[in-house]
């Protein structure tokens, strides 16, 4: 019998009035649960070694044009999912093949249905037969104004390397061999200005280490989460590394509330270097945790990206580089 | 430095610090704790600090003052919140952070309201004012061909294996439209509605901004967006050519002097603009010298004793109100002039009381003042209640989408409810059109949800395959209305 192993995903996507030093503005945002099935790494089909995508961005979010079967629309780049998930608005048709079972630290009920994709395409580079969890996108693509098909989650990136260029605003792939390198080494080797990243964990996710207050803490990589993260029930002495601004005027589309509190951290210290005045929201990720095979304190989402100019991606090497933004 | 100098300062610097230090101790504050939510209000507090505190973290003013007076802090428990007095130090409140986990379903979402909403969508062309002209370099990336074709023009990049156009014309596709290589760049012909479009080329994946075009928004990030024009009007002036600059002014700029600078030809001046629909006055002014337009035949009072040349764009729409005979003065006041109550009057005709006015696309909201009560428009049976209260009539000129539902031949009303009408419940019934019921309303670029209300019961589109989930469990329709 397949053994179903669940994951939770929390992705907190909020926008900021970046503008505003004071008092940072969560204007839209969403947390968002994901129950999602494990599924095999898709393998991508290259038309050419190197293929160059340009990407939009939805607020804080990176939109990426794909063909499917029979649609081509914008999916989110969101390396906090697992693998592909389906917007059910327009894959409604499709056929299911089974619930998602009812799962959850909680035996909540699911909703969720899984479907396999004939074909993702994104010009030059495609992959056959993906599977995918379909679950409803509709807020999200409401708040955002625009069309969403969906999210391109991390087990698509597995199989090649990624690099994503915040200021020219471009994906661009890269096929690797069976060690893992990039093949067309030259030009992939990054230059000076990257800093390297190891991987820590299972790589099912993106998770690196950073330290907050003098405590070592472990993050979840997430460019589906606008802003970053941090457990509310950390140590003290991480908590008073952060500055709490205002509590976040939630409300959920269940009858229940919960806390979201945002602050600014005063300081993170990577292996690659020190990030000052990041944009955090402090809440209670029990649940998270308890479901992550890794345990993990916080998310680092968008809103530390934006402090580089362009990361590059290795899952099979466990590697991340980043680069300092160009002056 | 001597070390007893060294000493005098330090004592001198620790004075003066001292009033800093006890504001830091009477500053009341919020913290994350042991998991907890903690805010401590020391007793000598500093009060508008605690004000703008119980703002920002969402406590209730009113009841904190109550509480902290009366030492009653019953309202604060029943939310939750665990109170702790301490003597001469003040109080401290805590409360426990609850787990961000949600037993209902295993996929929801939750929505930061926003304190200040979005008006403008990075991507999509929105219009803050009634005009519009390009801006370029000498020489220019986008070349207006005639009233509705345009040529897109990427000077150099010989080397680039690819270039596409995207922008809000082609929904920014990023596969679509290849631009043609020539000896001195990259062209593309397309056909483009009047009006304002956005756009970008994109070089062997790259984006790139038209850099020859001075007009220019931010593409929501660090980039921007080209903007272009395609017009749907030419001011002309003939002779004048004694005149170094010219320039065209008016009510759709707000009269503003010296920012529509026209161009000089052999036999005169031009100015090719987008004007959105309406109705304008304006004039030619070269410094002080002010000029109508002599080529126009449709002038008005400019109050100062001369003319105004008058321009109208669009279909005039005639505005009646049936009967009132005995009214002194009717006016008419809307959406579409800000509600000016004195500026639309309308003229009295056979039956009632009328005006022809241009005014453009959309659902507009009015209301007549006769004798200065103002009324809704008695034939028309759309109305809408605004967030105020307040009911008007709804006009609905040039629509863009007709909702259709088949069936339901014994149904005594359908109503179509969605966002674009606040979900109203009344007000947009729809019409009976053979076996079909339908309404044609104007949409803005879009995601819309709707629903029709079959009397008094609430339906999804029933041939629309595309709907999502809501509240009630019940779906609502979805319709994406594509920029024009």
């Amino acid at each position: 019998m397949r053994k179903l192993a669940i994951l939770l995903i929390f992705t907190m996507l909020c926008s900021w009035n970046l503008l505003s030093e004071e008092e940072p503005e969560p204007a839209v945002a969403k947390l968002k649960r994901i129950k999602l099935s494990e599924f095999s790494d898709p393998l991508p089909v290259w038309e050419t070694d190197r293929v160059r995508l340009p990407f939009r961005f939805a607020g804080n979010l990176i939109l990426v044009q794909v063909k499917t079967d029979s649609l081509v629309g914008d999916f989110i780049l969101d390396t906090g999912a697992p693998h592909l998930v389906l917007n059910k608005t327009y894959f409604r048709n499709y056929p299911m093949y089974g619930e998602i079972m009812a799962a959850g630290i909680t035996g909540s009920a699911g909703t969720g249905s899984q479907t396999r994709v004939g074909k993702l395409d994104f010009g030059g580079l495609h992959f056959d037969n993906v599977d995918a969890d379909v679950v409803s996108l509709g807020h999200l693509e409401s708040q955002r104004g625009t069309k969403i098909l969906g999210l391109i989650g991390l087990n698509l990136l597995k199989k090649l390397e990624l690099t994503i260029d915040f200021d020219e605003g471009t994906l661009e792939f890269v096929r690797i061999n069976r060690q893992g390198d990039a093949v067309d080494r030259l030009m992939q080797k990054p230059d000076s200005l990257a800093m390297e990243l190891r991987m820590t964990g299972d790589f099912r996710l993106i998770y690196l280490n950073g330290s907050v207050g003098g405590k070592m803490l472990q993050f979840c990589l997430d460019t589906g989460a606008e802003t970053n993260v941090l457990h509310s029930e950390l140590n003290n002495k991480v908590m008073q590394q952060v500055k709490l601004l205002r509590t976040a005027n939630v409300s959920g589309s269940g009858a229940k509330k919960s806390e979201a509190l945002i602050g600014r951290l005063n300081l993170l210290t990577m292996s690659c270097g020190d990030y000052s005045a990041l944009t955090t929201s402090v809440m209670n990720i029990s649940a998270l945790r308890e479901v992550y095979e890794e345990s993990i304190d916080g998310i680092l989402g968008m809103d530390f990206l934006y402090r580089h100019g362009k990361m590059l991606i290795n899952m099979n090497k466990g590697k991340v580089f980043l680069w300092k933004r160009a002056e | 430095m001597e070390k007893g100098r060294v000493i005098k300062l330090a004592l001198v610097l620790m004075v003066l610090s001292l009033p800093f230090v006890s504001v830091a101790q009477t500053s009341p504050q919020c913290t994350v704790e042991n998991g907890k939510m903690v805010i401590r209000v020391p007793e000598n507090f500093t009060e508008n600090v605690l004000d703008s505190l119980l703002s920002d973290f969402n406590l209730e003013q009113k009841e904190f003052r109550l509480s902290l007076e009366s030492g009653n802090w019953s309202y604060f428990e029943k939310l939750g919140w665990k109170i702790k007095k301490r003597n001469r130090k003040g109080i401290v409140l805590s409360k426990e952070i609850e787990s961000s986990d949600n037993n209902e379903s295993n996929f929801w979402t939750w929505d930061f309201k926003p304190k200040t909403k979005f008006e403008l969508q990075p991507g999509i062309p929105f219009m803050t004012e009634a005009y519009g002209v390009n801006r370029f370099e000498k020489k220019p990336g986008v070349i207006t061909l005639n009233d509705s074709t345009a040529l897109f023009i990427l000077r150099g990049k010989q080397d680039a294996q690819q270039v596409y156009l995207s922008g809000s014309f082609n929904n920014w596709s990023v596969l679509e439209e290849k631009m043609t290589r020539t000896d001195s760049g990259w062209v593309a012909v397309r056909s483009m509605k009047k009006g304002k479009h956005l756009y970008k080329f994109i070089v062997d994946g790259k984006w790139k901004e038209d850099s020859s075009n001075k007009l220019r928004e931010s593409d929501g990030y660090l980039g921007n967006n080209s903007v272009y024009y395609q017009p749907n009007h030419r001011f002309y002036l003939k002779g004048n050519l004694q005149k170094e600059t010219f320039y065209v002014t008016g009510s759709f700029c707000n009269w503003k002097e010296g920012e529509i600078a026209m161009t000089k030809t052999s036999d005169g001046w031009f100015k090719h603009i987008y004007i959105q629909e309406g109705s304008y006055q304006y004039k030619f002014h070269s410094g002080n010298f002010w000029i109508y337009d002599e080529l126009n035949p449709v002038k008005a009072d400019d109050l100062a004793g001369g003319f105004n040349s008058v321009l109208v764009l669009g279909d005039g729409q005639r505005f009646f109100l049936e009967g009132f005979e005995n009214a002194k003065q009717v006016f008419l006041t809307g959406s579409f002039n800000d509600w000016n109550e004195g500026e639309l009057q309308m003229k009295r005709v056979e039956g009632g009381w009328a005006l022809d006015y241009v005014i453009g696309p959309g659902d507009h909201q009015y209301k007549f003042i006769v004798d200065g009560s103002w009324i809704t428009d008695p034939k028309n049976s759309m109305l809408i209640t605004d967030d105020l209260g307040n009911t008007n009539s709804v006009f609905i000129h040039k629509p863009n989408h007709t909702f259709q539902l088949s069936g339901f031949p014994e149904a005594q009303q359908v109503i179509l409810s969605g966002t674009f009408n606040n979900w109203a419940e009344k007000g947009y019934v729809m019409k009976r059109v053979g076996d079909t019921w339908e309404l044609a309303v104007y949409l803005l670029p879009g995601k819309h949800q709707y629903k029709f209300i079959v009397d008094g019961v609430w339906i999804t589109d029933p041939v629309n395959p595309l709907w999502e989930e809501n509240e009630h469990s019940t779906g609502n329709s979805i319709y994406w209305q594509t920029p024009e």
